[in-house]
C-alpha cells in the first residue's frame, strides 16, 4: 500500500483568482491582483494599494448583508456567525473538496482531520468590544469570542464539515499556514490521519492590516505595478491582502481508492527559529536557513535537486535581505530559480505560507518556473531571480515561510511519488 | 402599554436594515408589531426571529408554535441560539435583557410571557 502523502485538492480565493484556472493563469503570465485600495473611506492614509478581493463584500457589521460570487453556493445560515476570513475559507475548502472527489464526504469516521491557520478578526474583534462597551460591560454577543479569535477558522470549519480528526489551529504569524501544512504532513506520515485539510484565510480590512503600519512593514507606494516588489533595491514593504486557501492532502492509497489523481507529492518539510528578535529576522537568515536545511534532510534531497523556491519574500527591506542570504547559504553554486509570488498576490499573512504552498504545486503541475515580477534592480545579487516565467518542467519545488518571533517553516514538494 | 420609545421612533427603513437576511414575513411581522402592540403581534414575529437563529443545518420550527414546545428539545434552539436571538430582541426593540434571564426560558410559552413583560404589553 502507498502511503505516501500527496496533494489532491486545492481551492483558491485570492486576489489573483478564485479558482486553480485562473490562479495558474496569473501565475504563469505574472499578472498581478495589486489595486488601489482605500481602507478607510474618505480618510488619506500612506497605504494606497492592496490585493482586495473581487466579488465579495464583506464589510458590513451585519452578516447578513455579506455577497459572495454566485459560483460559491454558501449557506447563509453557516456562513452567518463567521468573520469574513471564514467565508473565503469556506469558498476555498469546497474548491479543494471537489477537486479530491470529497464534496459532500462524511468525515465522521475520525480518519479525516483539519489543521487552519489565521490570525482571527480583529475587525469582529474590534465591534464585539465596541458593543461590549456600549451595553456597560454586561452585555457580549454570544458569538464574540468564537467568532473573532485565531482559533474561529477550525471552530467554524470543523462543525460545518463534521470533521471527528485532529482539529486545531496554528498561530506562528506568516508561518502560520506553513506550520499547519508542515504538521499534517506529520499526521499523515504517522499514520494518525489518512487525510488532511488544510486551510488558511485572512480577512483583509483596515483592522488585520493598518496595525502593520506601527512598524513600517507597510508598503507606502501608490502605484499598484510596482508596490509589491520583492528582492528589488527599492522595495519599501509589504502590500496587505487576504482570502482563503485550501489543500487536500492525504495517503497515497486513500487517494487511489476513490480513483483521484495526485496533483504532486509533499517530500518534507522542516522548521527552526532565528532565536534573534520579536519581530525583526535574523540579519543572516540563520532560522530560515536552518529551515531549508532540514526540509532537505527531512525528505532526502540534495540542494542541486531543487528546481525552483517560492521565497517568502514579503517585499521588506530587511526580510528579503535575509532570505537572499539564507539561501545563498544552503543553495551556494547551485542557484536554482528563486522568486517571491507576493509580487502578485500581496502578502496574506497567516494565509502566505499556504498559498504558496499551492502555487508551487500549480508550477509543477504546469511545468513552469515563475518569474519575479516587479523586478527592476536588486540589492540581492547573490539570488538566481528569473524576470519572466519559464516554461520549464520543475521536479521539486520549495516553499519558504518565515513569521514573527524568527519562526521559519519550509516545505518540498515533488512532482512524483518516488 | 407602550411600546419602547426607540422601539416606536425606528424607521421603517432602519428596521428593515437592522433585518437583513430575515424573511420578508419576519420584516413585516415586525413592521406590524411596532404599529400594533399586541400578544398576537409578538407571536407571529418569533417562527422567523427563531428559524434565523437556530443553528445551521436546523430544520425551521413546525407552525403553528405552541406554547409547549420546547425551545431545545423540540425546535432546536440551543443556548448560544437563544441567547443570540434574545441579543438581536435587545437591539430591535430597544428592551434591556440579562443573560441570567434568558438561560431560564424553556419553552415557547415562556419566551412569549418573558418578551410580553419586557415589552410591557
Amino acid at each position: 500500500m502507498n502511503l505516501a502523502p500527496v496533494i489532491t485538492g486545492l481551492g483558491f480565493v485570492s486576489r489573483i483568482g478564485h479558482s486553480r484556472a485562473e490562479v495558474m493563469r496569473a501565475l504563469r503570465e505574472l499578472r498581478h491582483g495589486i489595486a488601489p485600495w482605500q481602507a478607510v473611506p474618505g480618510v488619506d492614509l500612506p497605504t494606497k494599494v492592496a490585493g482586495i478581493l473581487c466579488g465579495f463584500d464583506v464589510s458590513d457589521a451585519n452578516p447578513a448583508a455579506w455577497i459572495w460570487p454566485a459560483e460559491f453556493d454558501l449557506d447563509p445560515a453557516v456562513v452567518q456567525p463567521m468573520p469574513p476570513s471564514g467565508v473565503y475559507a469556506l469558498a476555498a475548502v469546497r474548491q479543494a473538496l471537489a477537486e479530491a472527489g470529497l464534496a459532500g464526504a462524511d468525515f465522521s469516521d475520525g480518519s479525516t482531520g483539519l489543521y487552519c491557520a489565521s490570525g482571527g478578526s480583529p475587525r469582529f474583534q474590534f465591534q464585539h468590544f465596541k458593543k461590549l462597551e456600549a451595553s456597560g460591560w454586561r452585555r457580549a454577543h454570544p458569538h464574540a469570542v468564537v467568532s473573532s479569535v485565531a482559533g474561529a477558522l477550525n471552530f467554524h470549519l470543523g462543525a460545518a464539515l463534521g470533521i471527528r480528526g485532529a482539529c486545531c489551529g496554528f498561530s506562528s504569524a506568516c508561518a502560520s499556514g506553513s506550520h499547519a501544512l508542515g504538521f499534517a504532513l506529520d499526521e499523515i506520515r504517522l499514520g494518525r490521519q489518512q487525510r488532511m485539510i488544510v486551510v488558511a484565510a485572512e480577512d483583509l480590512n483596515a483592522e488585520s492590516a493598518l496595525p502593520f503600519t506601527g512598524m513600517g512593514a507597510l508598503s507606502e507606494n501608490p502605484d499598484p505595478d510596482s508596490a509589491s516588489r520583492p528582492f528589488d533595491r527599492e522595495r519599501d514593504g509589504f502590500v496587505p491582502t487576504g482570502g482563503g486557501v485550501a489543500i487536500v492532502l492525504e495517503n497515497a492509497a486513500s487517494a487511489a481508492s476513490r480513483g483521484i489523481r495526485a496533483q504532486a507529492a509533499m517530500a518534507g518539510w522542516g522548521q527552526a527559529c532565528d532565536g534573534h528578535h520579536i519581530a525583526m529576522p535574523h540579519p543572516e537568515g540563520r532560522g530560515i536557513a536552518d529551515a531549508m536545511r532540514l526540509a532537505l534532510l527531512d525528505a532526502k534531497l540534495a540542494p542541486e535537486l531543487v528546481g525552483y523556491i517560492n521565497a517568502h519574500g514579503t517585499s521588506t527591506p530587511q526580510g528579503d535581505r535575509a532570505e537572499a542570504v539564507a539561501i545563498d547559504s544552503v543553495f551556494g553554486k547551485w542557484r536554482p530559480p528563486v522568486s517571491s509570488t507576493k509580487a502578485l498576490t500581496g502578502h496574506a499573512l497567516s494565509m502566505s505560507g499556504l498559498l504558496e504552498a499551492a502555487l508551487c504545486v500549480l508550477a509543477l503541475e504546469g511545468g513552469f518556473i515563475p518569474g519575479q515580477a516587479h523586478l527592476a534592480e536588486t540589492d540581492c545579487p547573490e539570488l538566481n531571480l528569473p524576470r519572466h516565467t519559464a516554461d520549464h518542467p520543475i521536479e521539486i519545488a520549495m516553499n519558504n515561510s518565515s513569521g514573527f518571533g524568527g519562526s521559519n517553516v519550509v516545505h518540498l514538494f515533488s512532482k512524483s511519488q518516488s | 402599554m407602550p411600546l419602547p420609545a426607540v422601539f416606536i421612533a425606528k424607521s421603517e427603513a432602519a428596521i428593515r436594515a437592522e433585518l437583513i437576511g430575515f424573511s420578508a414575513a419576519t420584516t413585516a411581522a415586525v413592521l406590524r408589531l411596532r404599529e400594533c402592540a399586541t400578544r398576537d403581534a409578538l407571536r407571529a414575529v418569533l417562527p422567523g426571529m427563531i428559524a434565523f437563529h437556530l443553528p445551521s443545518g436546523t430544520p425551521p420550527p413546525r407552525e403553528p408554535l405552541l406554547d409547549e414546545m420546547r425551545l431545545r428539545e423540540d425546535i432546536g434552539l440551543d443556548s448560544l441560539a437563544l441567547t443570540e436571538m434574545a441579543f438581536k430582541f435587545e437591539e430591535l426593540i430597544g428592551v434591556r435583557i440579562e443573560i441570567r434571564e434568558v438561560t431560564s426560558i424553556t419553552s415557547v410559552g415562556g419566551l412569549l410571557a418573558f418578551l410580553e413583560s419586557k415589552m410591557q404589553l
